[in-house]
């Protein structure tokens, strides 16, 4: 026998996980507190007991955590959050494959399928949390509030004296031309969305590629959309490509 | 008190959302493994970022993530934490870990090999307490059991996750494991011993 912890009886062991659980009536729980006072070893095993039910949780909730982990980081990038919306985009871009199938040669040949690509898989960035930190640090998420509230063209107001200042801002450059693209405007999202392309260490870096691919769709200019997004190496990608060549 | 430094801002649409204050606090503490993988997942990416750009590793933001993750699911479970929403728990989340990688950073193991002004981005100390400040004895304890519990065999770790981290009746585990009631409750009653023996033995 242990001398370090005590003895506890099955039934004074369900006892506490009733307690712990909540599964107590009034009386049960009066009772229960009672004794927790007066009978020094409940007391300890109860002590003992809520401990090992805390460790387990914990324990499981790190496996878990390892598995989110994966999730998290295996997607390519996370361009999509929503995994629903992902594949109606899918089902919607297939469908429309199939209406430019049925529809015809003079269908295929009409400039605004590139349109229809872009506009099936074009979703602007989520955007990043919103914390409160230094003056430039707050202009920058301030106008990430309009942002994210599909405030385009406020968040570019805002966004852009601090573009000036900080021309080589990976951040500042990305959301500028996520949010430009997002104003319909890809000649200047293509301008902002250039130097994060090229800079290979930023963290927008394949996201950049990736909108930057789709502005260039946008404008028609299908060749370098389609380089840009292979680049990306967005797993939608490939759908992209195939509805573009369809 | 901290709750005042976040914006509340409309999120995208996720598993979180359209839950209640109330269901959310709810989910968690049941530890419903949607709600808590969706947590993990909305968040991760916004910490690794702010690591990266602060001269953390992949690694390092991984670490310091999952375990201002557990403080912020020990936070809620305790009460100690209220969210009012899912944005103020993505908040405070991301203000823990901010909190955390700032002590790694002015930490002597961290200040050895750098400067810290050797940043171009600083980040801002909030002055944000985290709530969980259990004595370091407790905590002690608490990490033999969890080692205690890994060494555990299968059976034993499977009931009593069921029990005690899925919240999962005696009769669902016990339909679950093919068993019959009273053989269930004897199990957890035996593999809870052996865990007590292996746990607290050291103490």
């Amino acid at each position: 026998m242990n001398p370090n912890h005590s003895h506890i009886s099955q039934q004074d062991f369900e006892l506490i996980d009733r307690f712990l659980n909540k599964n107590l009536n009034k009386i049960e729980i009066a009772n229960f507190e009672k004794r927790l006072l007066s009978d020094k070893t409940f007391n300890q095993n109860y002590k003992e007991q809520k401990l090992l039910s805390n460790a387990i949780e914990e324990q499981v909730l790190s496996n878990k955590l390892n598995h989110f982990h994966e999730k998290a980081t295996s997607k390519v990038v996370s361009i999509n959050n929503s995994p629903s919306s992902k594949y109606r985009k899918l089902a919607i871009a297939a469908s429309i494959a199939i209406i430019i199938g049925l529809g015809g040669f003079w269908f295929y040949n009409q400039p605004t399928s590139n349109q229809k690509v872009f506009a099936t898989y074009f979703k602007p960035d989520p955007g990043l949390a919103t914390t409160m930190g230094t003056t430039t640090e707050y202009k920058f998420l301030d106008a990430m509030v309009d942002y994210k509230q599909g405030n385009y063209e406020k968040a570019i107001k805002k966004w852009e004296p601090l573009s000036k200042n900080n021309p080589t801002n990976d951040s500042i450059n990305y959301f500028m031309g996520v949010a430009n693209l997002a104003n319909n405007d890809a000649n200047s999202a293509i301008k902002y969305l250039i130097p994060v392309s090229k800079n290979e260490v930023s963290v927008f870096n394949k996201e950049a590629n990736f909108y930057l691919g789709l502005a260039y769709l946008k404008i028609d200019n299908v060749e370098l959309a389609k380089k840009y997004i292979i680049f990306s190496e967005v797993k939608i990608g490939k759908q992209i490509i195939a509805d573009l060549e369809n | 008190m901290y709750l005042s430094v976040f914006l509340v801002i409309r999120m995208q649409k996720d598993t979180l959302q359209n839950k209640s204050q109330i269901q959310i606090v709810e989910a968690i503490k049941n530890n419903n493994e949607h709600v808590l993988q969706s947590l993990y997942l909305n968040n991760y990416k916004k910490i690794e970022y702010l690591v990266l750009n602060n001269n953390g590793s992949v690694e390092q933001a991984k670490d310091i993530f999952q375990e201002a993750y557990i403080t912020v699911w020990k936070n809620i479970k305790n009460n100690r934490f209220i969210p009012k929403n899912e944005t103020a728990i993505n908040g405070y989340l991301y203000a823990i870990s901010k909190n955390k990688w700032m002590d790694y950073l002015r930490s002597s193991k961290y200040k050895k090999s750098t400067s810290l002004d050797a940043f171009n981005y600083s980040i801002v100390e909030d002055n944000i307490e985290e709530a969980f400040t259990e004595n370091s004895d407790y905590n002690q304890k608490l990490k033999l059991a969890m080692k205690a519990f890994k060494d555990l065999g299968k059976p034993c770790q499977e009931l009593l996750s069921k029990f005690y981290f899925e919240k999962k009746s005696m009769v669902e585990i016990a339909k679950e494991l093919l068993l019959d009631a009273a053989s269930t409750r004897n199990k957890k009653y035996r593999c809870m011993q052996k865990l007590r023996e292996i746990a607290l033995k050291s103490n």
